[in-house]
């Protein structure tokens, strides 16, 4: 199955819009990055790599961030398929405990591949908190047994999802080798929420990590709060690759011929968090 | 010394690019093939390119208006007054164990380069960069994907927070390194050429990097001139390089500073490249 999905109607809603919306959880957070301080984005604040794709930007332009990442797939083979990523990262993660992002999905192509049974998948917005490991021996940054959260929104190649809808997801991951390029959600470790959002929406994405409790929760925009909950033995102490960031991740199926395509571009608006982790 | 550089260049394109018509196909090794002009599609075809940047606060390389724009910005730590962080943007061919020979159009917007008085080694900002990385003389067996015993050959356009020439002014610089480390942070410098003439923003000008192979050198030159010669010894191609690499890059290397927030930012852009014919990907 070939699924396209493009979407670029502009759809600019004034920040006091946001303001107005202001729900429980947004009163316990403060500004960290209102994109209003610099013309560029500010390297105290923000850091963070792009792998393996084609067109790529992280920029500061107009009071926003703006992400975008292409990723084709080989077109030598229909099986397997090719990832790319890009992150916007804070820079001091340790003190981030809740993150809140207003994010708008400009364009968004998915191409997928009829002869290959991997799907291509785009998730171009992740909000994530990595904050514990589950004490598995490892020297220094070694994130292997690390656990995060994860906010996200998802669309496959494969869905049947209205043109342009994506599913929000809230994941808990636990990483399995030292890069944590590879990682997996934890048992009983995803849950969709109920409503999706659609390219060209601006929305708020929110994931807390409520150590008290054992549990990630995620909200979207003034929605309730959905907890996630793992078991509290998982938590035997700190992370030692933390992270707290806004990422695209796009996989592209291969496909001998026209490879897949994963094609998104994301626009950051005012980003919270805990106050603690602000930096002025 | 701080020298900070904000130079928008004027956009010279069209009358720059009537007075190009063409490599210089009587100096190459082999006669020049396109490989790529950005019209075939409005991004990067994924069959040709990929990418890879390190961590920074800001970076692009996205086709635009029939060129690849690139954009790369990173600012220094502030923990000390002594070293320097290097990072780089980077557009990959696809075949690098095909290409020998490389050439792109390319032309200089904006540069921005901020030291610190009280580091002595300055930053620089490479706003344009052709890479050739074709052969070893590292350790056998090698450890996949380190670059130790690698020799990195690399056409420059650079500005050194510390140059005593005037604001918007670019050197170019040929150079032939040889990897002293898995990141190749750490290298010796083998051979250097350095071009006498500036290039200032908004000139649109022609990078050639040519692996001349039998005679154990690398050819560098700018525009139509001259090839001018990148020597090595003949042992040290003595296996295939473990992390073959054909690109189009930007470098910054940016000195870092307890006082200020030292700076490398150049956006520039891209136009026709060309290689060799055997690399060419239709």
């Amino acid at each position: 199955m070939r699924v396209i999905v493009v979407g670029s109607a502009l759809v600019i809603l004034a920040l006091s819009a946001l303001a107005a919306e202001a729900g429980r959880a947004m009163d316990d957070l403060a500004v960290y990055e209102d994109w209003r301080t610099s013309p560029q984005i500010r390297g105290d604040r923000w850091h963070g790599a792009a792998t393996a794709a084609q067109d790529t930007r992280k920029e500061q332009h107009e009071h926003r961030a703006h992400l975008r990442l292409r990723r084709e797939g080989s077109n030598t083979s229909n099986a397997g398929f090719v990832g790319a990523a890009l992150a916007l990262a804070t820079t001091q993660p340790l003190e981030v405990t809740a993150l809140e992002v207003e994010a708008r999905v400009k364009n968004l192509e998915i191409v997928g591949c009829p002869a290959n049974p991997i799907t291509s998948n785009a998730l171009p917005a992740q909000v994530s908190l990595n904050k514990f490991n589950d004490g598995t021996p490892g020297a220094g940054s070694d994130a292997t047994g690390d656990h995060f959260g994860r906010l996200q929104l998802f669309r496959t190649s494969a869905s049947t999802d209205p043109p342009g809808a994506l599913q929000v997801q809230l994941v808990i991951f636990r990483c399995d080798n030292s890069s944590c390029s590879a990682a997996h959600s934890i048992p009983n470790g995803l849950v969709t929420l109920p409503t999706p959002v659609y390219v060209g929406d601006k929305v708020r994405l929110r994931l807390i990590w409520d150590e008290t409790n054992a549990r990630f929760v995620g909200g979207l925009n003034n929605g309730p709060d959905v907890p996630l909950a793992y078991p509290a033995t998982l938590n035997q102490g700190p992370s030692r690759s933390p992270f707290a960031n806004i990422q695209v991740l796009n996989s592209a199926a291969n496909c001998l011929g026209q490879a897949g395509v994963v094609d998104s571009a994301v626009e950051i608006g005012v980003v919270r968090t805990n106050p603690l982790a602000v930096i002025p | 010394m701080n020298t900070t550089t904000r130079t928008t260049g004027l956009l010279a394109l069209a009358l720059c690019g009537l007075a190009l018509i063409g490599p210089s196909w009587a100096q190459a090794v082999e006669p020049f093939a396109l490989y790529e002009d950005w019209h075939g599609a409005d991004y990067m075809r994924g069959d040709r390119w990929s990418g890879a940047i390190d961590s920074m606060p800001e970076f692009r390389h996205a086709v635009h208006g029939h060129k690849l724009s690139m954009h790369l910005r990173s600012e220094g730590a502030t923990a000390a007054n002594a070293g320097t962080l290097l990072q780089h943007n980077r557009a990959l061919l696809s075949t690098p164990t095909l290409v020998t020979q490389l050439l792109a159009e390319a032309e200089v917007h904006r540069i921005e380069v901020i030291g610190c008085a009280a580091n002595p080694a300055p930053s620089i900002i490479r706003a344009v960069a052709l890479t050739l990385n074709r052969f070893s003389d590292g350790p056998v067996p090698a450890t996949p994907g380190s670059l130790v015993g690698d020799y990195l050959a690399r056409l420059q356009l650079v500005r050194a927070s510390n140059s005593a020439d005037p604001d918007g002014v670019l050197r170019l610089q040929g150079r032939l390194f040889h990897c002293l480390d898995a990141g190749c942070i750490a290298t010796t410098t083998v051979a250097a050429v350095d071009f006498p003439d500036a290039i200032a923003l908004g000139q649109r000008v022609q990078l050639q990097l040519i692996w001349d192979a039998p005679n154990n050198q690398f050819l560098v030159a700018l525009d139509n001139g001259a090839l001018q010669p990148l020597p090595y010894p003949a042992p040290a191609n003595a296996r295939p390089s473990v992390v073959p690499l054909a690109d189009v890059r930007q470098s910054g290397v940016t000195a870092n500073c307890t006082t200020i927030a030292t700076v490398v930012d150049a956006e520039a852009e891209i136009g026709r490249v060309f290689t060799n014919a055997a690399a060419v990907v239709p």
